[in-house]
């Protein structure tokens, strides 16, 4: 396959992919540990020296998962749709 | 190595590390209480004392019950000071059975049973000034609620929980049934009142973004 030839938009979509799912792991990561900053804020704290705190934790934890759910959804369908191959 | 399950390999690493420092500062050591612990009243299925999460601010507070005093101060016409065994004596006890439920999306069903602080109010005679009552616990916690929340409800200041002691645990000597409320202004440990003409007090948590009334059918953000 002639990888320089290959059609723009099969390329631009390889690109979105890859981008949602490095963007689907970080929001996943920060979900978690917001998630442990809320129920376990006090070792959170500690090992942020404070930075990390329960309300942060809180919010971030609930803004994120709309996010999480839109990336999730990109990261399922994506791969399902058909490209014309070259 | 491929790197997202590079990537996944550290993240399961450090949630490893982070439970094992969460063990390290947190224990949890065995509860004993002094009576049977009851599991059902009155039809209603109850939580056991064993069902609370553990995350006060400071960890449990132990209060000496011989040398301790609940200070109820402020704009009263009679400040006093109570004796752990004046407030489970000298009181009306009242119990009911009152779920908490916490901000953190846990929930405890317990029988409680205690004085009611508007009892307490009768006492002291708060001034026609006093807009506001604040609770301060050992730990330095501290949250507060307008008076009529007392004057218009039956709300319990708990020594007792499903027919046992309340433990340092779980905030002896006494722990505010605060029905409606979530769960961080039922405040633990309390070992002052005072009432104030201050409408603005914030609390620990909620001068930390968390709502000043508290109300259950409310968001908890401010």
């Amino acid at each position: 396959m002639d990888v320089d030839n290959l059609p723009l938009n099969y390329l631009q979509v390889l690109k979105l992919k890859k981008i949602v799912c490095v963007l689907l792991y970080v929001v996943m990561v920060l979900v978690i540990f917001t998630g442990l900053g809320i129920s376990y804020y006090g070792t959170m704290e500690f090992l942020t020296a404070g930075l990390v705190t329960k309300t942060l934790s809180f919010y971030l934890h609930t803004y994120l998962f709309i996010p999480l759910i839109i990336l999730f959804a990109l990261h399922t369908i994506l791969p399902v749709i058909k490209l014309k191959k070259y | 190595m491929y790197k997202p399950a590079t990537a996944t390999l550290i993240l399961l690493i450090a949630l490893g590390s982070f439970f094992l420092v969460n063990g390290w500062l947190k224990s949890n050591p065995v509860i004993e209480l002094d009576a049977v612990e009851i599991q059902n009243y009155e039809g209603q299925d109850l939580s056991s004392v064993n069902d609370f999460r553990e995350n006060s601010i400071k960890g449990p507070q132990n209060i000496d019950v011989n040398s301790y005093q609940l200070e109820v101060t402020g704009l009263v016409a009679n400040p006093q000071n109570f004796s752990y065994n004046q407030l489970t004596h000298d009181f009306t006890s009242y119990q009911k059975v009152v779920t908490l439920n916490c901000v953190e999306g846990w929930s405890v069903t317990i029988l409680w049973q205690g004085l009611l602080v508007s009892d307490l109010m009768k006492e002291v005679q708060p001034s026609s000034r006093a807009r506001t009552v604040i609770f301060y616990a050992a730990d330095g916690y501290s949250t507060s609620f307008p008076i009529g929340y007392f004057e218009n409800n039956q709300i319990i200041m708990a020594y007792k929980m499903n027919n046992a002691t309340i433990l340092p645990q779980r905030g002896f000597p006494l722990v505010l049934v605060a029905e409606d409320k979530w769960g961080y202004k039922w405040i633990k440990w309390i070992t002052k009142i005072e009432f104030s003409d201050d409408v603005t007090y914030e609390g620990y948590w909620e001068s930390r973004g968390f709502s000043n009334s508290g109300n259950l059918n409310e968001s908890f953000f401010k």
